[in-house]
């Protein structure tokens, strides 16, 4: 299990502000916010990249401090950088690189970039981004890692590979032992396959913890605008006044006002009217 | 280890073109500059007056290509860490002795272009042994002053480059034959310029290059670096 407790960090201006968090095993956890929100700076943290202000990180219940190799042995990631050497062919990388794993295999590798049709010599910096992420999931995949960790892959990645990649994801996380951490933007195919939310918002975590927690907590009522005043204030996160009608996010409370169409929100809905509703200042509900 | 370090070097360094770096601008500042000593040197309406320096194009060239080459080599192949290296299975003692390697590695490769060059100009441009010995001393010292960290620059390093390179070259002076008492003195004096100046510089600067590798070898601050 990942367990984040009680993490600061800052960058400059931008600081991570107190994050907690778990991560069980076998199961998918969408890491999501808008530009600048840490999600990044959650990632590097993660793995190993920046050290924390304050705070305590553990994996496995091993910390970076004492037990560093043992940890990066079961971290596999996929990052936007482009991690691989751009002179050297795909296959080349693999074998560069996956020689300080213990557990890189090689003919899964080189099955991995067949199954994701990147063939030949051509060196890794000549490739599409699209397959430069592929070639790095592949390789993720092939050191066997407990928890894959994965910032913004699916962008970059056409639709018929979208599917093949959730598929993957979804037979990595089957057997219950290892654990997939998603950062994304695209939060459609998070709606369908995450188990796990971590919602974040200018450093602070907004919303922790599963999926249909988060769908009983929250609720998006839709009608017209003269109900909502009828919500104490601390309960809207964020509201968008239309002409005819009005849409808001509230916490969800035994009764809601009549009148009004109440509907679970999706991740999308959640981040684009949560962060329409920023002057609030009640909003950190875990 | 060897293998992986030789396919380091050949494929990480530096990707964009050289002249487009503040650092290739200096390159290319001190390349021009170096060319200085020979446009004196055949410039006739010049030469006369510097009557010690022997006429010898290839010998010059030889000198200054290979030191340039090495320099070369030095700013586009920094020891450094690509951010891979950080996410992969090492701790921090590990990424300390890959770097220190890397290091050796990159200036034994240095000293071997030195070597070769020294040996060219011994047989074939009949340089004086004393001044081999000292172009020898002074260019194995100028192969270990490697590029660490890409944000720092440290004058130290660019001074005593600058100075291993035109001692190195004022070496010619000596005539390839019997050496006089003048020349005698010219000798002691270089060796001496050598201990005293060039070697305590050199040995701050190896120390800092040290201090740097251990400095990048963390995660944090060879990342952010």
């Amino acid at each position: 299990m990942i367990v984040f407790s009680g993490i600061n960090k800052g960058l400059g201006r931008f600081e991570l502000k107190d994050i907690s968090f778990n991560l069980p095993e076998g199961c998918i956890c969408g890491l999501v916010g808008r530009n600048g929100a840490g999600k990044t700076t959650i990632l590097n943290l993660l793995l190993g990249l920046l050290k924390p202000d304050r705070g305590e990180m553990t994996i496995d219940g091993m910390s970076y401090a004492q037990d560093e190799k043992r940890i990066r042995e079961l971290l596999g990631c996929v990052l936007v950088d482009e991690l691989f050497i751009p002179q050297l062919p795909p296959e080349d990388n693999g074998d560069h690189f996956g020689y300080f794993y213990k557990s890189y295999d090689k003919e899964s590798y080189v099955h991995y970039l067949e199954q994701f049709k990147i063939t030949g010599r051509k060196s890794f910096g000549k490739l599409s981004k699209g397959q430069k992420l592929k070639c790095q999931f592949a390789f993720a995949l092939s050191t066997k890692p407990k928890y894959l960790i994965l910032d913004e892959p699916t962008a970059n990645f056409d639709p018929e590979f979208r599917e093949d990649f959730w598929k993957l994801i979804k037979e990595f996380i089957n057997d219950g032992t290892r654990s997939v951490l998603l950062a994304t933007h695209l939060t459609d195919d998070l709606d369908r396959m995450a188990d796990e939310l971590i919602f974040l918002d200018k450093g602070q975590t907004i919303y922790t913890g599963d999926m249909e927690n988060f769908r009983e907590h929250y609720r998006i009522l839709s009608g017209e605008r003269y109900l909502f005043n009828k919500i104490p204030k601390q309960y809207v996160l964020g509201m968008e006044e239309g002409k005819y009608s009005s849409r808001a996010l509230v916490v969800k409370k035994r009764s809601l006002p009549e009148g009004l169409t109440s509907m679970s929100p999706t991740i999308e809905d959640f981040m684009y009217l949560y962060t329409r509703g920023d002057k609030n200042d009640q909003k950190t509900f875990k | 280890m060897i293998r992986k370090l030789l396919s380091d070097y050949i494929h990480t360094g530096k990707n964009t073109p050289i002249i487009n770096t503040k650092r290739g601008r200096v390159a290319g500042a001190l390349a021009w500059l170096s060319m200085l000593p020979l446009w004196f040197n055949y410039n006739p309406a010049i030469s006369k007056y510097i009557t010690g320096i022997k006429n010898d194009v290839i010998r010059d060239m030889i000198l200054l290509l290979f030191f340039f080459f090495v320099f070369l080599s030095q700013i586009k192949h920094p020891v450094k860490l690509e951010k891979m290296y950080y996410l992969c299975p090492m701790d921090e003692i590990e990424r300390r002795i890959y770097l220190k390697n890397a290091y050796i590695f990159k200036s034994c490769l240095h000293s071997f272009l030195i070597l070769i060059m020294c040996l060219i100009l011994y047989l074939m441009c009949r340089v004086n042994f004393f001044a081999i010995l000292y172009i020898l001393i002074d260019g194995m010292m100028y192969s270990f002053l490697c590029d660490v960290r890409e944000r720092k620059c440290m004058i130290r390093v660019w001074v005593i480059r600058f100075l291993s390179f035109w001692s190195a070259y004022l070496q010619f002076v000596l005539p390839s034959e019997k050496l006089e008492r003048g020349d005698l003195i010219w000798v002691i004096g270089s060796f001496i310029f050598l201990l005293l100046i060039e070697l305590p510089m050199f040995i701050r600067t190896i120390k800092s290059i040290r201090k740097d590798i251990q400095f990048i070898a963390t995660c944090e601050e060879g990342y952010i670096c």
